[in-house]
């Protein structure tokens, strides 16, 4: 029991430490990299690394203050509450965070029309959406809805996939008379 | 003619039907584009600018003004209501009324926001309208050390907007501040932090950056919090509610604060709205008596930094009417359609075209007035979203952002960024890192480097200037004024407390 809490005593200390150690070593390690591959630095004057290095090694005073404060607070009671965390369906987290990321090539691969109806479909269904009429109609409208104001009226070019997939989004933008 | 001939000549214009229907118009696409992610106030004016052609110069102009003046008021409403500043320039905006939204202040919130929008606009434009002569002289005698001096102050907000630990606001700053160095180098053209790759050289886009870390991070906390089943969230349908007067008076010492800040902020060219928003939502923390409430849902804040935002634009009209130097994006774009026409903005402009020039301000003024109905009618459309499921609106907000970061270059790379600050963001918010401060480097780290490094370059590397100078020097002794203050505060309170006698 006495290890136990001990453990859960520490356990947040140690996490405390681990922040300002990474931002810590994250400026030297960046500023040692300015130092060596920005420049060159015109004579008389403070060049381009000048700002980014400022940066860095503001980065590490602040998180060397950081860590000072955290072992100066070491041993004193956690303020209650003050890591309270919401409870998270963390595979539903992870899914969606996927979706995100693969979105971006799928994009670029797919084109634009066909990308958003399935990422539409997709991501509502994994948030919990469960009438597939309706989500079938708000993916393929609010897709449409969506290409009318961005390709239409305001002329953003969006992307149109690679392959044979160019071909199937300039078809739907015939049949849609957006070009 | 004399100065009210000419005002009220100028009234008589601005009502005529064509006019009138040309203000109202902008107002709408202004609001609509400011509200969008993706889609900004100078798409809107951009876009406009084809149809100006078969028009005469002051239905043209009072249309982008209308654009400008709701453009400018637009991005709160989705901040307000979706944590989606439409532009860097609403994140103050954001930070207070997306927490009074959560407080159940939603309606409030909205009508504040237009009401404050408004009366700093109309308060700008009636000094526009009476100083631009000798305001723009003086401001024209600034150089890049005044313009550092400004940014600084925004920047010394970083404690303000963070209290619970200075040292990890500061981290997150200069952060921020160094991904804002991503990219080629704007004065030697180095390249910095590159790696040798193209998706890097392009430089990470402030808009994205707020875009992900507001967003994207709030979406995944809404919809992955365990037992919310997404489905089926119909809330209540939000109204506006326009504050009364009993509600004014008790917000009037903030709204004096946002005009004073957003009035002052706006003559200076190249400070924009953007930093007048921080500087204004700084000042006012300074100045509450509880600043700890500040980023947990406080009226002050939104009204300050609402007020300061529409107050600054009465300042960039002004540079382009009175000098002809355009004082902010829109503004240059406002030039172009002068130039179109015929006419060259300048101190001549009042000379040759009087009557245009007046009736342009007197547009701009009842521009701030007329949004106020403007915006209620808008306002009430985006809060029909708020009644869509969570699961469909979160699919929306994705799709938007994405949209909203591809549109802004027609970069591919930025999607990338835009998911990796979205991600980010999600992380910073669970392990309770400030975002604000990392925003605020982002947005001002390039302004700041670019003002630093000229003035520099100007003085031989003296760093005395920014002291000698009187405006620069005044604004730097206030922000480190602004800075210390609250430890001095507090440490005197803790001496109080430990000697009552």
């Amino acid at each position: 029991m006495n290890i136990q809490a001990n453990q859960n005593q520490k356990l947040p200390w140690a996490k405390a430490v681990g922040g300002p150690v990474f931002f810590l070593s994250f400026g030297l390690i960046g500023y040692l990299y300015a130092q060596l591959n920005i420049g060159p630095t015109p004579p008389g004057q403070l060049g381009p690394a000048f700002w980014p290095k400022m940066c860095l090694l503001s980065i590490t005073l602040a998180a060397a203050f950081k860590l000072f404060e955290v072992l100066k607070q070491r041993g004193q009671p956690a303020k209650a509450g003050a890591n309270a965390l919401k409870a998270m369906d963390n595979r539903k987290l992870a899914l969606m965070i996927a979706m995100i990321v693969l979105v971006v090539p799928a994009i670029g691969f797919l084109g634009f029309p066909i990308s958003s109806v399935s990422f539409f479909w997709l991501f509502m269904r994994l948030a919990g959406e469960k009438k597939r009429l309706r989500m079938l109609l708000i993916s393929v409208l609010g897709t449409i809805a969506l290409l009318y104001l961005f390709v239409k009226v305001v002329y953003i070019p969006l992307p149109r996939g690679d392959w044979i997939f160019d071909d199937i989004t300039l078809f739907i933008y015939r049949v849609l008379f957006i070009q | 003619m004399g100065g009210w001939e000419l005002f009220f000549t100028g009234l008589g214009n601005v009502l005529e039907p064509f006019n009138f229907t040309m203000m109202a118009t902008g107002l709408v696409i202004g609001v609509l584009a400011g509200a969008l992610p993706g889609i900004t106030m100078m798409n809107a004016i951009v876009l406009v600018l084809p149809f100006t052609y078969i028009m005469g110069i002051v239905p043209s102009l009072l249309l982008m003004s209308g654009i400008y003046c709701g453009g400018v008021f637009g991005g709160s409403i989705t901040g307000i209501l979706f944590n989606i500043p439409g532009d860097p320039m609403n994140v103050p905006t954001t930070w207070e009324g997306y927490k009074l939204n959560k407080k159940g202040f939603v309606s409030k919130a909205l009508g504040m926001a237009i009401m404050c929008s408004a009366i700093g606009g109309v308060v700008s434009g009636v000094l526009m309208t009476l100083l631009s002569p000798p305001f723009a002289k003086i401001a024209l005698s600034f150089s890049s050390a005044e313009y550092f001096a400004v940014v600084f102050m925004g920047m010394v907000s970083v404690v303000v907007i963070e209290s619970k630990s200075v040292s990890t606001a500061f981290i997150s700053l200069f952060f921020g501040m160094l991904l804002g160095t991503i990219g080629i180098d704007e004065i030697y053209g180095a390249p910095r932090f590159t790696f040798g790759s193209r998706l890097l050289e392009t430089g990470i886009n402030f808009t994205i950056v707020l875009i992900g870390l507001f967003a994207i991070g709030e979406v995944l906390e809404q919809l992955c919090e365990k037992g919310k089943t997404g489905e089926g969230v119909a809330r209540l349908r939000p109204k506006v509610h326009v504050p009364s007067l009993r509600e004014f008076w008790e917000i009037k010492g903030s709204l004096l604060r946002g005009l004073g800040v957003g009035v002052g902020m706006g003559a200076l060219p190249g400070a924009g709205a953007t930093v007048t928003s921080f500087v204004s939502y700084g000042v006012e923390r300074q100045c509450s008596k509880q600043p700890q409430l500040f980023g947990t849902g406080v009226w002050e804040g939104l009204v300050a930094s609402e007020t300061a935002i529409n107050g600054s634009t009465g300042g960039a009209m002004m540079h382009l009417f009175a000098l002809g130097i355009p004082g902010s994006g829109a503004t240059a774009v406002m030039m172009g359609a002068f130039l179109l026409h015929g006419i060259q903005p300048g101190p001549l402009l009042f000379t040759n075209s009087p009557v245009e020039v007046y009736t342009i301000f007197v547009g701009f003024i009842l521009c701030n007035l007329v949004m106020i109905p403007a915006g209620v009618v808008c306002s009430k459309f985006f809060s029909e979203l708020m009644r869509v499921p969570e699961s469909i609106l979160g699919a929306f907000i994705i799709v938007f952002c994405l949209l909203g970061a591809y549109g802004l270059r027609n970069d591919s790379a930025d999607l990338w960024y835009m998911a990796l600050f979205g991600i980010v963001g999600y992380f910073m918010r669970r392990f309770d890192l400030p975002v604000p401060p990392l925003v605020l480097g982002v947005i001002l780290g390039p302004l700041a480097e670019r003002f630093f490094m000229t003035t520099m370059i100007g003085a031989d590397n003296d760093i005395s200037v920014f002291f000698t100078r009187p405006v620069s020097g005044a604004v730097i002794i206030i922000s480190l004024a602004l800075f210390f203050w609250p430890i001095v505060k507090g440490h005197l309170k803790q001496r109080r407390a430990e000697n009552p006698a």
